[in-house]
C-alpha cells in the first residue's frame, strides 16, 4: 500500500498530528468532563509548540553567525517568554 | 453533571487488558463511548500513520548482540497490533500466508539499508509516531483501571461552578471484579 511520505511535503507537517493527538490523549486521561478536556488539550498543544519554538528559535541562533551580545539578548527574552507563560497558566489554573 | 456525583468503573482489571489490546476498548467497555473512540481515533491513528510512514517495516523485535531493538518495548503498549512481531523467527511463521508472512518480521539488512537510504530520517520519525503511540496507550490503560488522574480537581472545579462545598478529593468508584 502506498501512502505519501509527509516529508515529501515538508517534514514540518509531521509535528501537527502529534501534537493534537498527545494533547487530546494526555488530557482525557486527567479529565471526564469533556469541556476540561477540551481546555486542557488546548492549553497543552500551546505549551508543547512554545516550547519547540523556542527550541527552534535557540538552535538556528546557535546555527548562525550572531553577536553574542544579541544572542544574550534573545535568550533572555525567550526565558521571560516561558516565564510569563507559565506564570499564566498557574493563574488560569488557581482560577 | 452533580458535583458528588461518582465515577463508576466497570471491572477495572478487565477493562485495562481490554485497553491495552486495543486501544480505547475498556472504555467502550466502561461505557465511556467518547473517550473510548477519542483513544482508538488518536493511538490508532498514530501507531498505523507511522508505521505506513515507515513502509510497514519499523515494528518489529530484536533482542540480541546484534540489536537491542528497545523501541518495541514501547511499541508493545499499543496492544495486540504490535504482537505479531513478537514471533520473530522466520521458521514460526512457515505456516502463514506467504502474503502476511513477513508482517513485522525484522526486515534483512540489504532491506533496512535501502529503506534508509531512501527515506532518510522519516524513518525515525515515523519509528517515534508509533513509540509514541504504545506510550500514550499506557496512559490509557491507567486512566481504565484508575479513572481520570484530576477527577477530584474536575469534581472540585465543577462544585465550585455549582456553588457547592466539595473536597478535592477523588470519588472514582470502581465496580465489578477486583473491588479497589
Amino acid at each position: 500500500m502506498n501512502f505519501v511520505l509527509l516529508g515529501e511535503i515538508n517534514s514540518h507537517w509531521y509535528l501537527p498530528p502529534l501534537v493534537i493527538a498527545i494533547s487530546l490523549v494526555y488530557s482525557a486521561t486527567r479529565f471526564e468532563d469533556w469541556r476540561l478536556i477540551f481546555t486542557h488539550a488546548i492549553r497543552w498543544a500551546l505549551y508543547i509548540l512554545t516550547f519547540l519554538a523556542g527550541a527552534y528559535v535557540l538552535l538556528y541562533l546557535v546555527s548562525v553567525n550572531i553577536d553574542p551580545y544579541l544572542f544574550m539578548v534573545i535568550l533572555a527574552a525567550l526565558g521571560g517568554c516561558l516565564f510569563w507563560a507559565n506564570r499564566r497558566g498557574a493563574h488560569s489554573q488557581a482560577r | 453533571m452533580d458535583s458528588s456525583e461518582t465515577l463508576e468503573l466497570k471491572n477495572p482489571p478487565l477493562a485495562a487488558l481490554l485497553a491495552w489490546l486495543v486501544p480505547g476498548l475498556g472504555h467502550l467497555y466502561q461505557g465511556r463511548v467518547g473517550k473510548g473512540i477519542l483513544f482508538f481515533v488518536c493511538i490508532m491513528g498514530l501507531f498505523i500513520f507511522g508505521f505506513s510512514q515507515g513502509s510497514w517495516k519499523i515494528v518489529y523485535f530484536r533482542w540480541d548482540k546484534e540489536e537491542w531493538r528497545w523501541h518495541y518495548l514501547a511499541q508493545l503498549g499499543a496492544g495486540a497490533i504490535s504482537m505479531p512481531a513478537l514471533a520473530y523467527k522466520p521458521e514460526w511463521r512457515q505456516w502463514l500466508p506467504p502474503s502476511i508472512r513477513s508482517f513485522e518480521l525484522k526486515p534483512s539488512e540489504e532491506e533496512l539499508d535501502d529503506l534508509h537510504r531512501q527515506y532518510g530520517n522519516e524513518m525515525d520519525i515515523a519509528v517515534i509516531y508509533t513509540v509514541i503511540a504504545g506510550l500514550l496507550n499506557i496512559l490509557v490503560v491507567y486512566d481504565a483501571y484508575s479513572g481520570p488522574a484530576l477527577f477530584g480537581e474536575e469534581r472540585r472545579l465543577r462544585g465550585e461552578a455549582e456553588g457547592e462545598p466539595t473536597t478535592a478529593e477523588s470519588s472514582v468508584a470502581k465496580t465489578g471484579g477486583a473491588q479497589a
